[in-house]
């Protein structure tokens, strides 16, 4: 099984814990952030008919005082940026966050940005949806807007980023070894017609 | 009757003798007495034949005979008399009689009437007391089954409430009170059987919530502990929190005090709140069982029971699943075990003895030997850093947690602090790794700064600046990228570093830090820094580039110690105390050799061309040697540029270096082989050169301070002293002591002695061209002649 890792470093406020517990519910029983600011949840999700185990780093908001132990930076696969549509100042430090990325983390990982509280109401919000749009294009990333609390793209954003660590380490696999994907992509080809347009290697 | 009789016989005897006259007398007397007394005739008659006389005896015999029946017939006569008074007696007696009977029925008769109602109701009262006696005995066996069958019915009633111990309570009531004492068989018979049955049914009850209790604590445990490490976790954070605030506020001004001093309490009353929110679990189901088995008699087999079962869930809660990663599942390891303890905690202290305080610790102690056997264990394998940090922290917080229970967990730290140097070495390794590519990205450029941000990420956050003032942006560093890259890789080192020295029962760990940071430092980054200068530095502007960096490394080695020093709590003025030598000396001298050699030889290349001096020309060049002036050229290019990256210091060490070359070379070819001789002209060309050399290294004074231009003039003085002797008027003061201390000291005279010797005597020729002079002998070749005669006499 291969272990996908993320780290979702999130501003304060913006109910990132909300996001999380929403989609790890119940793999991981009542957890908290540690002394050293850190902790993850697990959980085991079903890709292209392959089950993989994520586990998804979870930061405490830090940015005051903490530093994050900048040992959890390196070696995600993945981050998630997530901000509050409602709470324009979290979605003006995003860049800091890219920044600290690009200091700490490894260079190709893959990011996300997530604007959270989709659900609430047009008046509130602060950050219109092109705004987050236009972010993540500039930095050229992918996009979601999510409601924790209807549920809304909670579950599309964590696939989405486990599917692109997945095609992004299928690709290095295959460019590294590519006498070993000829067989994989026999398998693949028999098995999943969609994935095989995406990938050229099961992945795992 | 006899009396009489005998009265009667003495009466005939007595008058028989009145009678008698002779033996005949007495024998009849003798005779009649024995008849009369029935005695045996025998002796009588054998004497009356053997006297021979029967007619005597006979006759006596008849006589007596004859006395009798007058005897017989007086009483008979008497008797009459007697007879007919009797008879009438009789007569009158029948008379009463027959009035008395009469008198007697009419009696009877009346008494028969009279008693009769009389005996008829005796009758039916003796029925109906028989009656009432049954009647009594029926209420009270009545009442007595009616109180049992109220307590029966509560019995019941609290059974069905699970009021297990007043059903008990009850129980026995009964069997003291009632069951003695119950009439009915039925009912004791059923009370004997229902009895037992009731407790075997309340004991299993009673077993069987315990056993749902049993399963339930595990989850609670868990949860528990969970919840437990979690308050000592943000307990921990806020202290940290205040902790930070208190240094920034430090750090702000003195007047901070008051600050502390509201936080402090404020963390106080945190301190209090929290202990409430533990105590939310149910300890009632327990405490019933073991109530109720008390009150069964069976407490001390449930104390048994108890403990066995808690230390077969102990037992289990040590295995650690070979199929999750521990990294995973240590989190619910080691929170179902602190969650254990702090029911047992509780247990012992309220549980009214049901597990005693040595028990507890037993239990403990397998339990700390097993975590540690298992985090041993654990560490061993593991080889991510992060990984190992995260487990000990959350063994750290399990350690706060439990100590506050006052359960001894020095073990635990203990296996910590062993691991610390495993830590440190995955730590090292890690920036080992990143140091290197982020030394092979380096591209030997300056960095360029176009925000403030990244001012203030790439410098300000590292203390690299050497002003205060913010420079206007776009800003061009001194550095190139490599030393903010190497700064991220070891500040992080050393927040790594003290995250896993915080907590571990070391107070005092700075000196801790402080070690692998000088490690990280001396051995990791100086060698990789030394490794990059010796493979990857081609060129001047690279090793200028490298030469800058290290200057800056050196202000930033301050900052990681002393960043390490405030992470670690320790005041800084005790940091600076213990401070040691540069880290990255070897790197640096490397790069500033690697510098100074670059620009020797980049300096070498115009040095030759000293070949086109003349060395016997007529006239002296007055513009100093074409050399010089392109050595100057180049070295004034070299400094503009060069006063931009490198610290004045640096650079004046490395063109100290570099002038002290040229100076070298130049001596080196007067004394080499190329040049074979030369005449004062040439010397006084020489000394123009120096003395541009010189005017440069005192052109450099605003650079430097006053008496660092006059070092860097100094790096000519060997070149300048020979000089100076050679245009000497008198060169033999050289081999004055005092002289030669004073003004030649840095001169070797085997060098003097074979330079001096090219020195060709200029007055032929001069006696050729300026023959008005005249031709007295030139004291000075004298004097530099007595002195090769005396230097090659010393040798």
């Amino acid at each position: 099984m291969r272990y996908l890792r993320l780290i979702l470093a999130l501003v304060i406020g913006v109910g990132k814990s909300c996001l999380l517990l929403r989609f790890s519910d119940g793999s991981f029983t009542t957890s908290f952030i540690t002394t050293i600011g850190i902790d993850f949840k697990i959980r085991t999700i079903e890709l292209d008919g392959k089950r993989i185990k994520l586990q998804i780093w979870d930061t405490a908001g830090q940015e005051r005082f903490r530093t994050i132990t900048t040992a959890y930076y390196r070696g995600a696969m993945g981050i998630l940026l997530v901000y509050d549509v409602t709470d324009e100042s979290s979605f003006n430090n995003i860049r800091n966050w890219i920044r600290n990325i690009e200091q700490h983390a490894s260079d190709n990982v893959n990011k996300i940005l997530v604007g959270n509280k989709a659900d609430m109401d047009e008046s509130k919000r602060a950050v219109p949806t092109s705004k987050g749009q236009a972010l993540a294009d500039e930095y050229g990333i992918k996009f979601f807007e999510t409601s924790a609390k209807t549920n809304l793209n909670v579950e599309q954003v964590f696939f989405s980023i486990a599917r692109d660590i997945k095609q992004r380490l299928a690709d290095t696999d295959s460019r590294a070894e590519p006498t070993t994907i000829k067989i994989n992509q026999a398998d693949q080809g028999a098995g999943a017609g969609q994935a095989a347009q995406k990938s050229a290697c099961c992945g795992s | 009757m006899n009396s009489t009789k005998s009265r009667r016989k003495v009466g005939p005897a007595s008058a028989i003798e009145n009678g008698a006259e002779s033996a005949d007398k007495l024998e009849q007397m003798l005779l009649s007495s024995a008849i009369c007394n029935n005695e045996d005739l025998g002796p009588f008659i054998r004497k009356a034949f053997s006297s021979g006389k029967p007619e005597t005896l006979h006759h006596h015999l008849r006589h007596f005979a004859r006395s009798k029946e007058s005897e017989i017939e007086e009483v008979c006569k008497a008797h009459y008399q007697d007879f007919i008074m009797a008879v009438d007696d009789l007569k009158s007696l029948l008379s009463d009689v027959d009035s008395l009977k009469s008198a007697l029925s009419d009696s009877n008769s009346r008494l028969q009437s009279v008693a009769g109602p009389l005996l008829s109701s005796l009758d039916a009262f003796l029925e109906a007391r028989t009656v009432s006696v049954n009647v009594d005995l029926a209420l009270q066996s009545l009442a007595t089954s009616i109180r049992l069958i109220e307590v029966c019915a509560r019995s019941n009633h609290h059974l069905s409430n699970s009021n297990l111990y007043m059903a008990l309570k009850c129980l026995d009531s009964i069997e003291t009170e009632f069951l003695d004492k119950t009439p009915s068989s039925t009912l004791r018979r059923m009370l004997e059987k229902k009895i037992p049955a009731i407790r075997a049914h309340i004991e299993r009850k009673v077993s069987k919530e315990f056993g749902d209790w049993l399963v339930e604590i595990r989850v609670v445990c868990r949860n528990l502990g969970q919840l437990a490490i979690g308050q000592a976790s943000s307990a921990r954070q806020r202290e940290e929190d205040l902790r930070i605030k208190q240094r920034q506020a430090e750090e702000q001004s003195r007047l901070s005090l008051r600050d502390c001093v509201y936080a402090l309490q404020e963390e106080d009353d945190e301190e209090d709140n929290h202990g409430d929110s533990t105590n939310g679990f149910d300890l009632t189901p327990l405490y019933r069982a073991y109530h109720i088995h008390q009150t069964l008699g069976l407490g001390d087999r449930f104390k048994q029971y108890y403990f066995e079962n808690r230390k077969l869930q102990l037992t289990s809660d040590f295995q650690v699943s070979s199929m999750t990663p521990f990294l995973e599942s240590h989190q619910t390891f080691f929170a179902q075990i602190a969650g254990f303890f702090i029911v047992e905690d509780r247990v012992m202290r309220t549980g009214g003895g049901l597990i005693s305080k040595i028990e507890v610790e037993n239990l403990w102690e397998a339990a700390v030997s097993k975590m540690c056997s298992v985090l041993e264990d654990q560490f061993s394998r593991m080889q991510t850093a992060n990984h190992l940090l995260l487990i000990k922290d959350y063994v750290s917080l399990l350690g706060v947690t439990l100590r506050r229970y006052g359960y001894p967990v020095d073990a635990l730290l203990d296996v910590l602090s062993k691991h610390r140097d495993k830590y440190h070495e995955l730590l090292l390794s890690d920036c080992r790794k990143q140091i290197s590519e982020a030394l092979a990205a380096d591209k030997f450029e300056q960095m360029l700064m176009k925000k403030e941000y990244e001012y203030s990420m790439n410098v300000l956050s590292f203390q690299l600046q050497t002003s205060d003032i913010v420079p206007a942006f776009p800003y061009v560093a001194p550095f190139s990228s490599t030393v903010p890259d190497c700064c991220r890789i070891v500040r992080s080192f050393v927040e790594d570093s003290v995250s896993f020295m915080s907590y571990g029962g070391q107070l005092d760990f700075y000196d801790v830090v402080k070690k692998y940071l000088d490690r990280l430092l001396s051995e990791v980054l100086d060698e990789a820094l030394l490794k990059l200068i010796t493979t990857s530095v081609h060129g001047v502007s690279q090793a200028m580039q490298m030469a800058a960096n290290m200057a800056v490394m050196e202000r930033a080695c301050d900052f990681f110690f002393r960043h390490a020093a405030q992470l670690s709590g320790i005041s800084l003025r005790m940091a600076e105390r213990g401070r040691k030598q540069f880290p990255l000396g070897k790197a640096r001298d490397s790069a500033e050799e690697m510098l100074s050699g670059l620009l020797k030889a980049k300096v070498d290349g115009f040095m030759t061309l000293i070949e086109n001096v003349n060395w016997m020309a007529d006239e002296p060049a007055q513009n100093g040697n074409e050399y010089v002036n392109e050595v100057i050229i180049y070295l004034e290019t070299l400094v503009s540029t060069a006063q931009q990256i490198l610290p004045a210091q640096v650079l004046k060490r490395v063109l100290q270096d570099v002038i002290s070359h040229i100076s070298e070379n130049i001596v080196g070819i007067l004394c080499g082989d190329s040049v074979k001789k030369f005449n004062i002209n040439a010397i006084i060309g020489i000394d123009v050169d120096i003395r541009f050399l010189e005017s440069f290294a005192d052109n450099q004074a605003p650079i430097f301070s006053e008496g660092d231009a006059n070092q860097l003039k100094k790096a000519l003085a060997e070149s300048r002293q020979l000089v100076n002797l050679l245009l000497s008027d008198h060169p033999e003061n050289f081999m004055n002591p005092v002289i030669r201390a004073r003004s030649y000291n840095t001169l070797d005279y085997r060098k003097v002695v074979t330079i001096s010797e090219k020195l060709r005597d200029q007055s032929d020729r001069l006696f050729g061209t300026f023959g008005s002079r005249g031709a007295k002998p030139n004291p000075k070749k004298k004097s530099l002649d007595t002195l090769i005669r005396r230097l090659k006499d010393v040798s």
